[in-house]
């Protein structure tokens, strides 16, 4: 299945969605490829700790060198073909692009491909939501975003790519957000809710796909519950130990996050 | 309220008040409970003459807020509900005994306290029989606290079937899941989850996204309902009409590119 990860705004979470969906589904023993074809705006890789990769989707795209050699192993086992973090001149031609999807349809027999797709509706986004069965959109709980989300949905029902389901994430960042119901209605089925959460920070930052990184959080179990909804089956994956936090750092956060529980205790 | 501090009998829980009321356990004395809730801390008294409620009043601690009599005893028993029915309240019930001499006195020193019960106010409870009238105060009173049990079913599903007649809380719980959802004529109008082992808590609009999950569910059936500020749901689909979803010529032109090229892609045959 090719699945494209779109939002229409950038920002909202995309390519963390994208890594960590396709972590997750590479745990759970799916053969997975993740695709960054936002050529311009590349951060897929950072989230995966790959970047400095020396060949990447740019150098295909370029003709520069084959398409095998721009694959590699990621964390969780996951295939990743990266953008690079050089602005090039390059952009996506859905001619080339079709070449190399079909080229590792045939040749590496991938479960899921996911394209991490660039945010805005210009030629590139239409190109990848062209090549893909299935869109998943990905929004914040505020009007922008959503706004941008429903133009990417009609966009994609133009091209004839339905749309699978929503992502909704950063859930509990600020007050008055948007309900579910509200999103729903807009743009489809809630697949999924991403709550905001500061570690979410901390696992990029160090290059740790988050649900490697706390394995427990209530952010992977929305990812579990995603990789169902796209497969169809009952996704988990064997925790490798305890979460990145020892005993005394779970005392520490649970200290620091007792202030939800201040009010009601005296 | 005024009233001799009696003999202490013990410390219970709002599940052991439950069963003592039911059996009519209380004969003179009182008990009073401490509950600390989201919108306040509050501490309530009701005193027993003969097995029945004869006084009652509650107060809010912050704000100095006082409740007498009727109104006290049903705010009472709708704050021991939330504590059977929540793990995350902090409470506190002591029963203590007084001689029937000290509670006629009692009565004397504290007559805006004295329960007249009110046939609709107390039966607005949930399992209330239909001829309440012929019950005891203390009979209304464990009916109210009892709520009704639903099971175990998917809360935002059972939330969405509810119907307009329902108004109330829809109480939820699992393991390491607890929320309640406040419905006005079946439309919600506030709610709460706290969730994780690290129970993060969500309000209002953001409290909406986190229903979906399978859990023991429990009913309050009210009247009238009163919504705590911080979980009032303010999102209203009518914002969509804000949004004008218009697609460009230049849009249009590009879409009609993709799909053109598209008839001759190599990929296509997976989309039958």
């Amino acid at each position: 299945m090719i699945l494209s990860i779109a939002s229409g705004k950038g920002g909202v979470g995309k390519s963390f969605v994208t890594a960590n969906l396709g972590v997750t589904l590479a745990k759970a023993g799916f053969k997975t490829l993740l695709v960054d074809a936002d050529v311009k705006l590349a951060n897929l890789e950072i989230i995966l700790g790959l970047e400095g990769k020396p060949v990447t989707i740019q150098h295909v795209l370029s003709g520069e060198a084959s398409i095998d050699d721009a694959i590699y192993t990621g964390p969780g086992g996951v295939d990743v073909m990266p953008a690079g973090l050089s602005v090039e001149n390059v952009t996506l031609d859905v001619r080339v692009m079709d070449s190399i999807l079909a080229h590792v349809l045939e040749s590496y027999d991938y479960d899921y491909i996911i394209i991490d797709a660039p945010a805005g509706l210009d030629a590139e986004t239409l190109v990848v939501i062209t090549l893909s069965e299935y869109l998943l959109l990905v929004t914040n709980p505020e009007l922008p975003a959503l706004a941008d989300a429903m133009k990417t949905k009609l966009v994609s029902e133009k091209i004839g790519c339905p749309v699978k389901g929503v992502v909704v994430n950063m859930v509990g960042k600020s007050k008055g957000e948007l309900s579910k119901q509200v999103i729903e209605r807009a743009l489809g089925k809630v697949l999924a809710v991403i709550p905001y959460d500061k570690r979410v920070g901390e696992s990029i930052s160090k290059g740790i796909p988050h649900v490697l990184y706390d394995p427990k959080s209530p952010v992977t179990k929305q990812f579990l519950k995603l990789a169902k909804s796209v497969t169809g089956v009952d996704i988990s994956f064997k925790v490798e130990g305890e979460s990145k936090f020892g005993l005394l750092s779970r005392l520490g956060r649970r200290k620091r996050d007792r202030f939800v529980e201040k009010d009601y205790h005296y | 309220m005024l009233i001799p501090s009696g003999k202490f009998d013990e410390h219970v829980t709002p599940r052991e008040l439950y069963e003592m009321l039911r059996k009519r356990k209380i004969k003179n004395g009182y008990f009073k409970v401490r509950v600390v809730t989201p919108v306040g801390r509050f501490e309530g008294v009701v005193v027993f003459r003969d097995r029945e409620p004869v006084l009652a009043e509650l107060r809010e601690l912050n704000l100095e807020k006082h409740w007498r009599g009727d109104e006290a005893l049903e705010r009472v028993t709708t704050l021991l509900l939330d504590a059977m029915m929540r793990s995350d309240l902090n409470v506190r019930i002591e029963v203590c005994k007084l001689k029937k001499s000290e509670v006629d006195y009692s009565i004397k020193m504290n007559p805006n306290s004295t329960i007249k019960v009110k046939e609709a106010g107390l039966s607005a409870g949930v399992g209330v029989r239909e001829d309440s009238t012929t019950l005891s105060r203390l009979e209304r009173i464990v009916n109210l606290l009892g709520g009704e049990v639903v099971g175990r079913v998917n809360l935002e599903e059972y939330v969405k079937g509810l119907g307009e007649e329902f108004t109330g809380i829809v109480y939820a719980k699992s393991d390491d899941y607890y929320a309640e959802v406040y419905v006005r004529d079946g439309v919600i109008v506030g709610a709460r989850v706290v969730e994780g082992e690290e129970r993060i808590e969500y309000k209002g609009d953001t409290a909406l996204y986190y229903l979906d999950r399978e859990c023991e569910v429990s009913v309050k059936r009210l009247f009238s309902l009163r919504v705590p500020d911080d979980f009032r749901v303010t999102s209203d689909e009518s914002v969509l009409d804000k949004i004008e979803v218009v697609v460009d010529d230049r849009l249009e032109n590009l879409i009609e590119q993709v799909r053109n090229a598209r008839r001759n892609l190599k990929t296509t045959w997976r989309k039958g």
